[in-house]
Formats: structure tokens, sequence, C-alpha cells
């Protein structure tokens, strides 16, 4: 294994947890710490471990402007995405079968939805624009009076393109139809509130803003109150929403993870946004090269870059002093190209041959130069190898 | 990405590859390819003949690590073969010295494919 020295720059897969919240973490879990159930309000235990659940509800809430009782914890964004659609689609389905969405949703939204085409729901997939933006009229066009949930991901996973989510949540909102976002990639990048974005559901994750995995949220809207019909039964913890033992240390993370990423968001974003525009600067330079999604409706920190002529598992093995993803990571193990950038009208030459870089906040400048210095070299001897028909392609 | 996927032999065909490149025209020269970028695999093979044996192959690939390996792996064995060894080369050979994954064989019937056509330049011109 190489793993020591190799330079990390997949922080669109996980992020590491912050030494901060790492410290939290382990705080709860000493014998000292808090192992009370959250739900036995009974004896001090229960009640302390309680009392540092509601903080955290409180710190991830006031990031995304809401009121702390509409938090529900889950394992991660994709239950959150999960529990929004079919809790949505299930509760509603007497009064409408038809639900709304995009190609390049991550496949925690794709699936579901097309698990409830098998069960007789209705999808709408919408096709975004070659920049990988979906234009709020496309949402308003394909709305209909059996529609029950439009779902779109707030920032895309591979390419980082930004969603204009309080344009279509206004379109939603207008036409009363419940709102779902994924925003497990936007969450400490872009300023965040579900009030002045009309959203109803917001899926969240905490291992993408430095906290640890295995912990999310949903953010389920409560004034009006929306129906959601639970994926879990049991204990009937979260107002029955979501049954199962609340994880303090967990739940501690996310919160303080959300806190932090919100109070340093600014100066993260710039920092980053700074060295991602080096990196594109660098790999530019090499020529025939495409940015994938638009170049300037994105999250600082991830870029995804087609490279003419080179094959991506290649690229990626020559480059494997950086941890980088081709396609996005949930998917790698496939051998398909990226339905991504195949929705976006990609080729599959094109498609195949992408990595997505993404930054955060222990990158540093001398790391964007040795990536910069290993692409330039590898593209290089990658095309050298290359079919002359290639090389001029 | 750890090297895991990838056997001793395959990261050290890749790292350097052998006889990378291709001959230009010339009457001692064949040159035959096959694949499609678009597919995820191309060979261009070719080769300088003298009696009848080649006496040099270069190759050139668009692929995956696998791919190269076994272009540089085949342009070393090729090296001195007659036209009946050319025929006789199988994928097999490759496929067990670069172990291959068995979802990725298909790519080295493009490579024999490659081969095969190459054999059949030599044998059009005689």
């Amino acid at each position: 294994m190489n793993t020591v020295k190799t330079i990390y720059l997949d922080y669109a897969a996980s992020t590491p947890v912050d030494p901060r919240v790492a410290d939290a973490m382990i705080e709860c879990l000493r014998p000292s710490g808090e192992q009370g159930n959250p739900s036995s309000a009974g004896h001090e235990y229960g009640r302390r471990a309680r009392g540092l659940v509601e903080k955290a509800r409180m710190q991830v809430a006031k990031a995304i402007g809401a009121q702390p009782q509409s938090i529900v914890w889950t394992s991660g964004a994709t239950e959150s995405d999960n529990l929004a659609i079919f809790g949505v689609a299930r509760f509603n389905a007497d009064r409408g079968k038809h639900l709304v969405s995009s190609k390049t949703e991550h496949k925690a939204v794709l699936d579901p939805l097309k698990q409830l085409e098998r069960e007789g729901f209705e999808v709408t997939w919408l096709k975004p624009e070659a920049d990988g933006i979906v234009r709020p009229e496309q949402v308003q066009a394909a709305l209909r009076p059996d529609t029950q949930l439009v779902s779109l991901m707030h920032v895309n996973n591979e390419i980082g393109v930004v969603q204009d989510i309080a344009a279509v949540g206004a379109i939603c909102r207008e036409r009363g139809v419940a709102f779902h976002v994924d925003a497990a990639q936007s969450a400490g990048k872009l300023p965040l509130n579900v009030e002045t974005m009309n959203v109803d559901l917001l899926s969240l994750t905490a291992h993408k803003i430095y906290g640890p995995k295995g912990i999310g949220a949903l953010y389920v809207r409560r004034k009006p109150p929306l129906g959601l019909k639970p994926l879990i039964y049991g204990g009937g913890q979260e107002s029955g929403i979501r049954s199962g033992t609340l994880a303090t240390h967990q739940i501690v993370g996310m919160g303080l993870a959300f806190e932090i990423a919100e109070r340093e968001r600014q100066q993260d974003v710039e920092r980053i946004g700074a060295l991602r525009d080096k990196l594109w600067a660098g790999i530019s330079s090499i020529g025939d090269v495409e940015l994938n999604g638009h170049p300037h409706d994105r999250v600082a920190g991830l870029l995804n870059i087609s490279f003419r002529g080179v094959e991506g598992e290649s690229l990626q093995f020559a480059l494997r002093e950086l941890a980088v993803s081709a396609g996005s990571a949930c998917s790698s193990a496939s051998e398909e190209a990226s339905y991504v950038l195949r929705a976006l009208g990609r080729s599959d030459q094109l498609a195949q041959s992408s990595l997505r870089f993404s930054l955060g906040r222990y990158t540093t400048p001398e790391q964007i130069e040795t990536a910069i210095a290993a692409v330039k070299r590898e593209v290089a001897r990658l095309r050298s190898y290359s079919p002359a028909a290639e090389k001029k392609s | 990405m750890s090297e895991a996927p990838y056997n001793p032999v395959v990261v050290e065909h890749f790292g350097r590859p052998r006889n990378v490149g291709r001959f230009a025209s010339a009457a001692d020269i064949i040159a035959a390819s096959a694949g499609d970028p678009d597919q995820g695999v191309r060979f261009d093979l070719s080769a300088r003949v003298k009696d009848d044996r080649i006496v040099a192959l270069r190759f050139e690939v668009y692929g995956c690590p696998h791919c190269i390996a076994a272009g540089s792996l085949l342009s070393e064995r090729l090296q001195g073969a007659t036209q009946a060894q050319l025929l006789r080369w199988s994928w097999r050979e490759a496929a067990d010295e670069l172990e291959f994954p068995p979802e990725k064989r298909g790519r080295l019937l493009v490579l024999e494919d490659a081969v095969r056509a190459l054999a059949a330049e030599w044998q059009r011109r005689g």
C-alpha cells in the first residue's frame, strides 16, 4: 500500500473527521461519557444523553435555517433520500402517483424512484442542459395535478454544479407540491436556508462535512406538517418517523461538524476555491481537456475533467499518488461510463476518461502543485502510447 | 488506489511499457489495428519483417492498465516470430500471465483480432 504519501483529493466522496469533532465524539464514548439511552428520560444518564442529542439538533437546524424539531436523525443521506421519497410517495399514494426528478441525481434518489416506478408510480425524468443545470422552467412544465413530489439535488456529486433550488422551490410551493433536496454535497459549502429556498425535505449527511460516517439527518417541514410514511418501525423515536436508538456520539459529531462548517464556511470556501482555480489553471494548460458542468455555477473544491485520448482507468492508476475518483466513488466499481456525464451528452470515451478532483479543508497549495505536475506528466505519457488517430482527436 | 487490482507484471509493464510507437510506412513494414476507443480499447500494431520473421514490433494502445501491459508483453513475445507463430498467438497467453479479470477478457480478444489482422496483412503482402 502507498496510502501514506497519497494526496487526498476525494473530499466529495468523504471528508476526514475534523479533530475537534473527533475529540467531542471520543468524550461521549469514554466510560465517563454519555452511555445512557437518549430515550431513557427516567434517569440522569438518559437525560444527559438527550441533552447532547438536542444540542446537536439545534446545531444542524441552525445551519439550514430550520426549527430544531424539524430535524430527523438518520444513518446518512442515502437513508434520508429514501425516507423522503418513499415517505412522501406512499403517504400520498391515494392522491396521485406522479413524481419529478432529474437524470443526474445520486443513486440514492434514482433507485428509490425506480423502485416506485415498479410499484406503479410514474416519474418524469428531467434532462439537464449540457452544463448540468436543470432549468426551473423544466420543472414547471413537468408538474401535473397528480404530482406529489419533486426531488432535485442541490449540488451534483460528480460534477459539482449548483441547481437553482430557490427558484424550483418557489414553483413547487406555488403548486402545492412537496420539494425534496439532497444537500449532501452543499452543506458547509453553500448557504442553506430551507425557508428562503422553499424546501420541504432536505437530506444531510455528516461525513462530507468533516463529521463521522453513519449519521445523517432529514429536515422535514413541520409548518404546515408534511405527511411522511416511515421506513423503519420500532421504538417510535424521532416522533415515530425514524425508530431506532439514537447514536449519541455520532449525533454529537454531526452537530459540531455542522456548527464548525457554518462558522468557517466563508473562509474555507475562499481558500478552497482559490486552490481549485489553481488546479484548473494547471490542468487546463495541458490542452485537450474539458471541464464538465457549468463553468461558474459550481461549488468550490470540485472539478470534473475529461481528458481526450486517455483511458480513464489507466489515468487513475497512473495517478495513484493522488486519491481521486473516476466518475463517482459510489458507482466506480461498475464498468459503465458515468451516467451523469452521459446525460450531459459526453461521448462514451470522454465520459470514461474523466476524473473528479475534490478539494477540502486540509488541502494545501503544495499538494495542488504536486497534483498538477503528476497530471501533466502522466497525461503526456499515456497520450504518447495512444494510437495516432486518437492523438489527433 | 492501491496496486491490488493489478499483478506485479502488469504494474511493471504499465510503468515501463516496451516497444511503444509505430513504424512509418515502408516496404518492409506491416501494420494492423483493432478496437475502438469508444468501446474502451484500441490496439495499433506495426512490425518490420525480414524474410519470414518479425524483426521488430511496435504497438500503440488506448486502454486500461491490463491492456497497456498486454500490448507491451505481446511486443516482447512476438519479436522474431514467424507467420505461423503469429497465427498461433492466443489471448490466453496474456490472460494467464497478466491475470486478466474475466470481465476484461473481451479486450484481449481485441488484441487477438489485431494480431490476426497483422498476420493477414503479412500474408497479403506475400
